[in-house]
């Protein structure tokens, strides 16, 4: 089927969907076997590479411009019922009966950012293990049913909910139904269950750490937000906290958090409500609500006002993972509709970062940037991974953008060119049910009013160039940014020397106690810090 | 909803029940013609939603690179955004997002090539002009030189970031050049080497696009909202008067077999070891590549395939399994990954998966497991129809390599008619431990990141 060698080389890494979409790889054509591999003997030439003769495509004078758009086409997204059930689960129906499918989304309105300070990771493991065995199905039990009917049941989540997703054929809705709800309503927690995935996410952590690019981004979030505060550890958890955690922690997320007035299903697909609110009913008829712990989040650490760079030494990497943030914008902030115009011109696909150092310089294969929006502020983050050699060109040259921006104007072509891609391509976000689903899922989790999804290109119609220029100031505040860089420090700790200073961190961000094989002082010397 | 598309992808049957083979299935619906330049043109209308598709593949990849021109056909494609005589250099993606594209891009493989963009239906010829430019007007634009330097090194980047700076990035490389002898067209990567990637001149450029991008070497996929009457005559308007090139020359190759069983120890700066066993495997729809898929699923397609209660659920020696037929034009390779946990070796694993494997051939699996692999298969191939661009990939990629865009009902067919016996026949033709490849990497925190080799 797909593969990772099938998987092709794109021309950009952030864009397009390359990756995600290769060619499928259908069965064989002829029904009978045996095979019978035939062994290559190609010992003819490669074709000769001799000058071909020019072809000349005769030119026309429609070919000397773009063409114009077509009459606008009109779009509605999709028309969307809500209903609750009788123990006050929020219900989402969008009907889509193109083919004989239905998407089942439970978001459990509490994720990554309820995790206690110490038990980083609590919030991803209730969820993962919900599908490992409940009280009356096993691990393997429901796995090989949820397989035999054809469906997906996969458990996870975000900073702000915990997820239950169910695919299944309209045929089997009841069977894959039964399932989803029984994994939603009584998982077990059983200690042998948790011992084994534990261990397995104890491994999974360790094999985070050879990859520069994740440590990069993780180190970034730890230095914004600190220890103490959850988006400071990986949503995943660390080493110390996954060993800490106990059935009995699970359960007890699970039951301060996992109640239907603290959730909302979204079901898309090929049903109506005469068809489904009943077996809904039915099957979370014993689910009851319960208040839900209220809970503040600490402040974040953030920037300590000098601009210091955060150097983790990966010894002889070709690149250096680059990631230069500070703390951005919650999503339900009124300033989200010109920090995202804002962003996008600064470091979407061809847009400024992208041209400088890629089009420009050639020192990468893609600059971005982003604003990681949840409930409260989240991180922004400019950078990518950058030729080693010219580990300090590329931080001084993304930090001249960001002060470009900050202290420039865009021009009206970029507005002009950000706001038309953001509007213009918004009824793509309804292309598919799980495209639609995750809009939804967006309107539940953040509260956001029916309203808003019809709002939402009026909103970044309506932003102007001042508009840009307000959010750009006030976010992209030089003194803030932590500079993050994982790479050959050998070769890269001098010239990045030449900027600010440099502090040496191990591979979660935090400062060296004992050096270790990776993360020795490539002078001898004691580590900065 | 509309009704055409309606009838086109309504109906799966069979699933919790045995699939009947004669169930109806899924069609993609189409129309398919050539321009008398050899342009083949293949229109799937859906009109459902206001987007239209362009999606073409030139049938030229990585495979028909000759040695010394590594990397040359993926160089090609970032050129290929770049500029043409009308288009000016930037300006691709700018042109598409102010229109509202909501997918822009283009992929190398070994076999193909393909460009595509996702737009708003009411700009499928600003689309149009644009690919119709590049296939036509490429070569005559100015500043050539400083383009191919620039996107020389943007892929240079790309090869660090995928292979050369990602943990034992190096493993793919030492797959293909252990799986496939030195003349065969995949025995190197798509990416190809920094030496090549350096040597590439502009000629090379100018000769390749005229080699083979030429209409009678692609194909064109307009797919969404759109009037087929007036689309029609656009296509003739944009592509009609590209010049039909020479045929094109292929590189000779086909399925391989392993004289000795290969075994290569590699060290990477890795935390956790990691297992590759490599099975040279029929191409793509040759006999024997449907079964594969389905022994891959059976062995290693999440939490109730049989590699993972065993390594992963009920002996916890592996952190995680999976197992592919990973399906190619003139070769394919069936592979198992995995990965063990602490205190367990990769030789603990790999003596597992032999037994699995043994077990596959000693004994036809039972019906019910069989059912379960074909249900997944069936039900997961239907899920992939919904997106437009998914549509049109299929259809590219069934008449590229059948000659039939409309080959999906009888794809379903063939793995609906997969039985036991032939299943446990694959199994001991493909699955043999004298005929296939393994490689382990080990920690070394001296070693690179992308790994080396240590023995061969």
């Amino acid at each position: 089927m797909t593969s990772r060698h099938l998987v092709a080389l794109g021309l950009t890494a952030a864009l397009g969907a390359c990756a995600s979409t290769p060619a499928p790889a259908p069965a064989a054509v002829s029904a009978v076997p045996p095979v019978s591999p035939t062994v290559v003997v190609s010992s003819a030439p490669a074709p000769a590479t001799t000058p071909v003769p020019a072809r000349l495509t005769p030119d026309a004078a429609y070919r000397q411009q773009a063409p114009g758009p077509g009459p606008e086409p009109t779009f509605h997204p999709p028309r969307w019922k809500r209903f609750k059930l009788k123990n006050g689960l929020d219900v989402f129906l969008v009907e889509f009966h193109d083919l004989p499918l239905v998407d089942f989304n439970l978001m459990i309105k509490s994720g990554g950012a309820a995790n206690p300070p110490e038990k980083a990771g609590l919030a991803d493991m209730t969820a993962r293990m919900l599908d490992e065995g409940t009280k009356t199905h096993g691990a393997l039990e429901i796995a090989d049913q949820i397989a035999s009917l054809g469906a997906t049941l996969s458990t996870g989540g975000t900073w702000d909910s915990s997820n239950v997703s169910l695919s299944t054929l309209t045929r089997n809705l009841d069977p894959a139904l039964a399932i989803f709800a029984d994994v939603v309503q009584h998982p077990a927690f059983d200690d042998k269950e948790f011992t084994r995935v534990r261990d397995n996410t104890l491994t999974a952590i360790t094999r985070r750490k050879d990859s520069p690019p994740t440590v990069a981004t993780l180190a970034l979030s730890h230095l914004l937000y600190g220890p103490k505060h959850p988006y400071g550890s990986p949503m995943t958890g660390t080493e110390a906290s996954i060993k800490k955690l106990t059935p009995a922690d699970l359960r007890a997320f699970y039951e301060a958090n996992y109640r239907p007035n603290n959730a909302a299903l979204i079901v898309a697909g090929d049903t109506t409500e005469a068809a489904i609110r009943g077996k809904l009913e039915a099957a979370f008829k014993g689910w009851r609500s319960k208040g839900i712990p209220s809970r503040r989040l600490p402040a974040p650490v953030g920037a300590t006002g000098e601009t210091k760079v955060f150097l983790i030494d990966k010894a002889g990497a070709p690149q250096s993972s680059i990631r230069i943030g500070l703390v951005g914008i919650e999503r339900q902030s009124p300033d989200y509709f010109p920090v995202t115009v804002m962003n996008l011109i600064l470091g979407g696909g061809f847009y400024r970062l992208d041209l400088n150092l890629r089009e420009g310089k050639g020192w990468t294969y893609g600059a971005r940037s982003s604003f990681d929006t949840r409930k409260t502020p989240g991180p922004f983050s400019a950078g990518g991974e950058f030729v080693a050699p010219h580990s300090a060109d590329s931080v001084a040259e993304i930090l001249k953008e960001l002060n470009a921006m900050r202290d420039g104007d865009v021009t009206d072509a970029e507005l002009a060119r950000a706001k038309d891609q953001i509007t213009k391509s918004f009824p793509a976000r309804f292309a598919t049910r799980s495209s639609t689903a995750a809009q939804l899922a967006e309107l539940a989790v953040f509260n956001f009013p029916d309203s808003y999804l019809a709002d939402y290109t009026k909103k970044i119609a309506a932003v102007g160039k001042d508009d840009v220029r307000r959010v750009a100031r006030k976010y992209l505040s030089p003194a803030h940014l932590t500079i993050v860089v994982v790479g050959d420090r050998k070769s890269i700790e001098g010239p990045l020397g030449k900027l600010a200073p440099v502090e040496i961190r191990d591979l979660d961000g935090d400062p060296i106690v004992t050096g270790t094989a990776d993360n020795a002082p490539a002078n001898g010397q004691a580590p900065a810090k | 909803m509309h009704a055409r598309a309606a009838a086109a992808l309504a109906v799966l049957a069979g699933t919790a029940a045995p699939p009947s083979p004669t169930a109806d299935l899924p069609q993609i619906a189409f129309e398919k013609y050539v321009l008398p330049n050899g342009l083949e043109v293949i229109l799937h209308e859906d009109h459902r939603m206001p987007e239209v598709v362009v999606d073409v593949w030139y049938k030229v990849g990585s495979r028909d690179e000759a040695p010394g021109h590594t990397g040359f056909a993926h160089l090609f494609e970032h050129i290929m955004f770049q500029g043409t005589k009308h288009i000016p250099e930037d300006k691709y993606f700018e042109f598409l997002q102010k229109a509202g594209a909501s997918n822009v891009n283009g992929s190398t493989a070994a076999d193909r090539t393909n460009y595509f963009e996702v737009v708003p239906s009411n700009q499928l010829e600003l689309a149009l002009w644009l690919e119709s430019d590049r296939m036509g007007f490429l070569l005559e634009r100015p500043s050539f030189k400083e383009t191919l330097d620039n996107q020389r090194d943007v892929v240079k980047n790309e090869k660090r970031q995928r292979y050369e700076n990602r943990p034992a990035g190096l493993v793919l490389q030492v797959l293909a050049e252990s799986l496939y002898p030195p003349d065969h067209p995949y025995h190197h990567q798509v990416i190809g080497s920094m030496e090549d990637l350096s040597a590439a001149s502009v000629d090379d450029v100018k000769s390749f696009f005229r080699t083979n991008y030429a209409p009678n070497n692609a194909s064109l996929v307009i797919a969404g909202d759109f009037d087929r009457a007036h689309t029609k005559a656009l296509v003739d308007k944009y592509f009609g008067a590209i010049p039909t090139g020479a045929p094109v020359v292929r590189r000779p190759g086909g399925e391989v077999r392993l004289a000795v069983p290969q075994r290569i120890a590699m060290e990477a700066k890795i935390q956790q070891p990691q297992l590759y066993v490599d099975y040279p495997s029929p191409a793509n729809f040759a006999p024997g590549d449907r079964e594969l898929d389905v022994l891959a699923n059976v062995l290693g397609n999440g939490k109730s395939s049989r590699l993972y209660k065993r390594l992963v659920y009920e002996m916890k020696i592996a952190q995680s399994v999976s197992a592919s037929q990973q399906s190619q034009l003139l070769a394919s390779t069936f592979e198992i990954t995995a990965s063990p946990m602490p205190g367990h070796t990769l030789d603990e694993i790999l003596a597992v998966i032999d037994q699995e494997i043994a077990a596959l051939k000693a004994k036809p699996i039972e019906e019910a497991e069989l059912d379960r692999a074909k249900n997944q298969i069936e039900s997961e191939t239907v899920r992939s129809l919904e997106p437009l661009l998914a549509r049109a990939e299929r259809l590219q990629s069934y008449n590229y390599l059948l000659n039939d865009p409309g080959f999906l009902p009888e794809d379903l067919k063939r793995y609906r008619a997969v039985d036991a016996g032939a299943l446990q026949h694959v199994a001991q033709e493909v699955l043999n431990k004298e005929g296939r490849v393994v490689v382990t990497v080990e920690p070394n925190p001296e070693a690179p990141i992308m790994g080396r080799v240590v023995k061969k």
